[in-house]
C-alpha cells in the first residue's frame, strides 16, 4: 500500500513532478522586477519539492523529478531555450544540495542546504547565459542574484522545515524513511 | 515551526554567499566606454576613441563649430567652445549615461558603451 515500491517509485515522484511543475508555474505569477530587473529571478518554489525528494527518496529519483519537471515545463510553456537555463540551474543546485545533504541535521539545516542550491541555480544559470549571449557581461548580475538567493533558499528551506513535522506523522512519511534509511 | 533548526553550518553557508556576492561585485565587468560620438547638427557623428592613446586635448572643427575636448580613457570633457552659456563645460567629465550638450551650437556629445556608474 503505502510502503509499497510502485508508491514510492511511481507514485509519489510523479505526485511530486505535478506539483513542482504547479509551483514553478505559479511562481512565474510573481514577477520580482520590482526588487531586481533581472530576467530569471524567481522565488524558487519547485526547490522546495527538490528538498523533500532529496530528503526522503533516493537521490536518483530525486534527479528524475527535477529533470522531468524541467522538460515538462519547457514543454508547457517557455520552449527551449527556458529548459537550457531551466536544466543548467537545476542541476547544479541538484549536485549542491544532493552533496550537502549529508550534513543535513548534524552541519547543517534544510534552510542553508536551501541557500546553497539556490545560489548554485543562480550560477547555473548565468553560466548558461553567458554561453547564450556570449558575452561575461551577463555576469554583472551575478551579486545581486546571489544576495536574493540568500532570501530565497532561506524562504524555501523555511517552508520545506515547516512542513517536515507534519509530514513525519503521517504513516506513509513513516514507512518511506524507514525505507531510506534501511541498511 | 521549528526554528531551532538553525545550525552554526547554516550561517557559514550564508556568509559564503553573501562574500561570494561582495567579490563579484568588486570584480564586476565594467564595460570601458569604447568611443564618443560628437554630432553636430544633423551631421554624422566624429567618432573619439576613448583610449589612452588618444588622451589629452583635441580641437576639432565640425560644421563650423570649433571646439576642444579632452580625453581620458573612459571618460571625455569640452574645455572650449564659442557659446554663450558655457553649460557644456560646465558639465565636466561624462563617462557613459549622461551627453554633453551645446544647445547654440547644436552640438551633442554621447558616449557609446559606458556604463554610467561613476
Amino acid at each position: 500500500m503505502h510502503d509499497g515500491p510502485l508508491f514510492r517509485r511511481l507514485t509519489l515522484p510523479a505526485l511530486l513532478v505535478s506539483l513542482a511543475l504547479m509551483l514553478s508555474a505559479v511562481e512565474r505569477l510573481f514577477s520580482l522586477d520590482l526588487l531586481l530587473p533581472v530576467p530569471g529571478l524567481r522565488l524558487g518554489l519547485p526547490n522546495i519539492v527538490t528538498l523533500f525528494a532529496l530528503w526522503a527518496l533516493p537521490a536518483k529519483t530525486a534527479l528524475l523529478i527535477l529533470v522531468l519537471r524541467c522538460v515538462l515545463a519547457s514543454l508547457f510553456g517557455g520552449g527551449a531555450s527556458a529548459l537550457i537555463f531551466s536544466l543548467s540551474g537545476g542541476l547544479l543546485a541538484f549536485v549542491v544540495m544532493w552533496a550537502l545533504f549529508p550534513l543535513e541535521g548534524k552541519r547543517l539545516s534544510a534552510a542553508g542546504i536551501s541557500v546553497a542550491g539556490a545560489a548554485a541555480h543562480n550560477v547555473g544559470q548565468l553560466l548558461a547565459a553567458r554561453v547564450v549571449m556570449g558575452t561575461a557581461a551577463v555576469f554583472g548580475y551575478l551579486p545581486f542574484l546571489l544576495l536574493g538567493s540568500v532570501l530565497t533558499g532561506l524562504a524555501t528551506g523555511a517552508a520545506f522545515l515547516a512542513m517536515r513535522p507534519a509530514l513525519l506523522r503521517t504513516p506513509w512519511m513513516q514507512a518511506l524513511q524507514r525505507e531510506k534509511h534501511r541498511p | 515551526m521549528c526554528l531551532r533548526r538553525w545550525i552554526r553550518g547554516d550561517v557559514l553557508v550564508v556568509l559564503a554567499v553573501l562574500a561570494a556576492a561582495a567579490l563579484f561585485f568588486v570584480l564586476r565587468p565594467s564595460q570601458g566606454a569604447a568611443a564618443a560620438c560628437v554630432s553636430v547638427g544633423d551631421s554624422l557623428c566624429r567618432e573619439i576613441p576613448l583610449t589612452q592613446e588618444q588622451a589629452g586635448l583635441h580641437t576639432y572643427t565640425d560644421e563650423g563649430v570649433t571646439y576642444t575636448v579632452e580625453v581620458q580613457p573612459g571618460r571625455i570633457r569640452m574645455v572650449w567652445i564659442d557659446c554663450p552659456d558655457g553649460i557644456c563645460v560646465k558639465t565636466g567629465w561624462v563617462d557613459g549615461g549622461t551627453p554633453i550638450v551645446c544647445l547654440p551650437n547644436r552640438l551633442i556629445i554621447e558616449v557609446k558603451g559606458g556604463d554610467g556608474l561613476a
